[in-house]
């Protein structure tokens, strides 16, 4: 894979002797949405702020568009739109003015940009409405309006569905998608809602305890962890060691003293429980069973799901 | 540098603070001028009035207690709000956003000098006062300003450093502008008290606001005070400026040394 819009090379950054993010290799390609995965505290946002400057790395490097960031904030970041955390705007103004402020400081040529922007999320232009007025799912959409406002080439989305509703989160979804696919933006997004991200990102990484386990994209993931055996037998340990033995195969995982899954695709459930009756074990269960991302999730950090 | 200040300025829309602030610059003047009027001790001339309000009453209590304010209210929105992470994506730096932040507060402490200064200038002319060198005392009032809001950094630093909410920055910034106000009582009263055997060394009278109110009359009354016997007593511009923009210059560079220091 080559080209790509963003690339980190051993991303760390530390707090004291604790590692918020250790090591991170994330490979964004162009005109792609990738999906950061993991749950809170994982060190998604403290990677974007990397990404973004606002936080220094400790050691590695961010590069963007194939330069380094350090030392070329001004022509890169200008490139960016982002959402980190929550939505950062002044109280004591309305949205418009909020946003002429930051469309002021950017320099944005385009003078209907603000409103553009506002139409676009479905905000009113010139309401009089107060920003300390505003619901969370309208802090939201503002925020998007924010980083849409200077029609950047990359997107950098820190959870942007927080605080939407069921309706709002369909339409940021499909507002998300329309970037990607009829403009062509780049996208990162963050999120710990594994169902969000299985329906936007074409490419998905995961990061646990501020390490990154896997980065792959969703189609190769699905075809490789797609489907499983899942068995129900007398003897688990015992069933294992036939799988090493007679179908030499280590792609297994006990559950307890009578559950375990084969992830081996090569394996056919005929096969599977004819080597389990040879050996002597009484089968209780067979179940060819599709793994979801968040089966996955929890094997690839070994914990709990997340949403 | 300029649509960043201007920017500054739409942050504090709706903010009914500066609203007093602008009420109290032109109320001030009024009761000062009808106080010395009605005093048999006090020559009732503008310059007098203008010298009150400015190195004594009314500039040295206001001033920093404005700039104090604004300047808790300019550097912690962005912090309370969560703004900077957006700031910082534009990009824009911290050097650039404390500049501009430092401007206002400078242009905010200059307005309420001249809105004073007019002020006074209508007070006296209602009230029938002599109003001469109009030039020379709205440059002077333009330089308190100035002077003050160079002395008022050191509160702002220790807003930005101490890092708390608003209501304790507000608070420090008032007992601040109360410590140079009582600077300036100390220095009259050392000034009244020791007659014209007074030694020049004292402390009182080598402070910044007392050497402003030593300054402020020559400045005005240029020539004059060669004939004075109390000529000693003046401080001319350059000295003045030198520690107003020594104290200034330290300030803004420990403020843009904190702020580099944090991270969003």
């Amino acid at each position: 894979m080559g080209g790509y819009i963003i690339e980190t090379k051993n991303l760390t950054k530390q707090y004291g002797v604790r590692k918020s993010v250790a090591n991170v290799n994330i490979h964004v390609r162009q005109g792609r949405i990738y999906g950061l995965l993991g749950r809170n505290g994982a060190g998604k946002t403290t990677t974007m702020k990397m990404l973004l400057g606002l936080t220094q790395p400790t050691s590695g490097e961010v590069r963007l568009w194939g330069k380094p960031l350090a030392g070329n904030e001004r022509r890169l970041l200008s490139r960016i739109g982002s959402l980190i955390e929550s939505p950062g705007f002044y109280p004591n103004l309305t949205a418009t003015e909020n946003l002429r402020i930051f469309a002021t400081l950017r320099g944005v040529p385009n003078r209907h940009a603000v409103k553009d922007a506002l139409e676009l999320v479905g905000l009113p232009y010139q309401d009089k409405k107060l920003f300390s007025q505003y619901s969370l799912g309208m802090k939201q959409r503002l925020a998007i309006a924010l980083a849409v406002m200077h029609d950047p080439e990359l997107f950098i989305l820190d959870e942007p569905v927080n605080g939407l509703d069921p309706i709002g989160i369909s339409k940021m979804r499909s507002f998300i998608r329309q970037l990607c696919s009829e403009k062509g933006k780049t996208i990162l997004i963050s999120s710990h809602i594994l169902s969000e991200i299985s329906l936007l990102a074409d490419d998905i990484g995961i990061i646990h305890n501020g390490v990154l386990l896997v980065e792959e994209s969703l189609s190769v993931l699905e075809s490789q962890n797609g489907r499983y055996l899942r068995l129900g037998v007398s003897d688990a340990s015992q069933a294992a060691c036939l799988l090493e033995t007679a179908l030499h195969t280590k792609q297994f995982w006990i559950d307890d003293d009578r559950n375990l899954r084969i992830f081996d695709p090569s394996l056919s459930p005929a096969l599977v429980s004819e080597t389990m009756f040879r050996g002597g074990l009484s089968l209780y269960e067979l179940h060819l069973c599709e793994d979801t991302l968040e089966d996955y999730f929890k094997r690839v950090t070994g914990g709990e799901g997340i949403a | 540098m300029l649509k960043l200040i201007l920017c500054e300025f739409q942050k504090l829309k709706r903010r009914h603070f500066l609203l007093l602030a602008a009420l109290a610059a032109c109320l001030f003047p009024f009761p000062v001028t009808i106080l010395v009027k009605g005093s048999e001790t006090i020559d009732g001339s503008f310059d007098t009035i203008l010298f009150m309000l400015m190195t004594w009453i009314s500039v040295p209590l206001m001033v920093p207690a404005l700039a104090g304010i604004t300047a808790s209210m300019l550097f912690n929105m962005e912090r309370d709000n969560g703004t900077l992470k957006n700031l910082y994506a534009i990009p824009i730096s911290w050097r650039h956003l404390a500049g501009a932040k430092i401007a206002v507060i400078f242009t905010l402490s200059v307005i309420f000098t001249m809105t004073t200064y007019l002020a006074a200038l209508i007070a006296a002319a209602l009230t029938g006062a002599s109003v001469t060198g109009i030039a020379a005392k709205l440059c002077a009032s333009f330089l308190v300003g100035i002077f003050y809001a160079s002395i008022t950094l050191p509160a702002v630093f220790f807003v930005i450093w101490f890092n708390r909410n608003t209501v304790f920055s507000t608070l420090s910034a008032i007992v601040y502008a109360a410590i140079l106000e009582m600077l300036v009582w100390s220095g009259i009263y050392t000034l009244s008290a020791g007659g014209p055997d007074r030694d020049m060394w004292k402390f009182q009278l080598w402070n910044v606001p007392m050497m402003i109110f030593r300054w402020f009359p020559y400045f005005i009354d240029t020539g004059q005070p060669a004939a004075d016997p109390s000529a000693a007593l003046f401080v001319p511009l350059w000295q003045i400026t030198a520690v107003s923009a020594a104290i200034a210059g330290i300030s803004i560079c420990l403020i843009l040394q904190i702020g580099k220091r944090r991270e969003v």
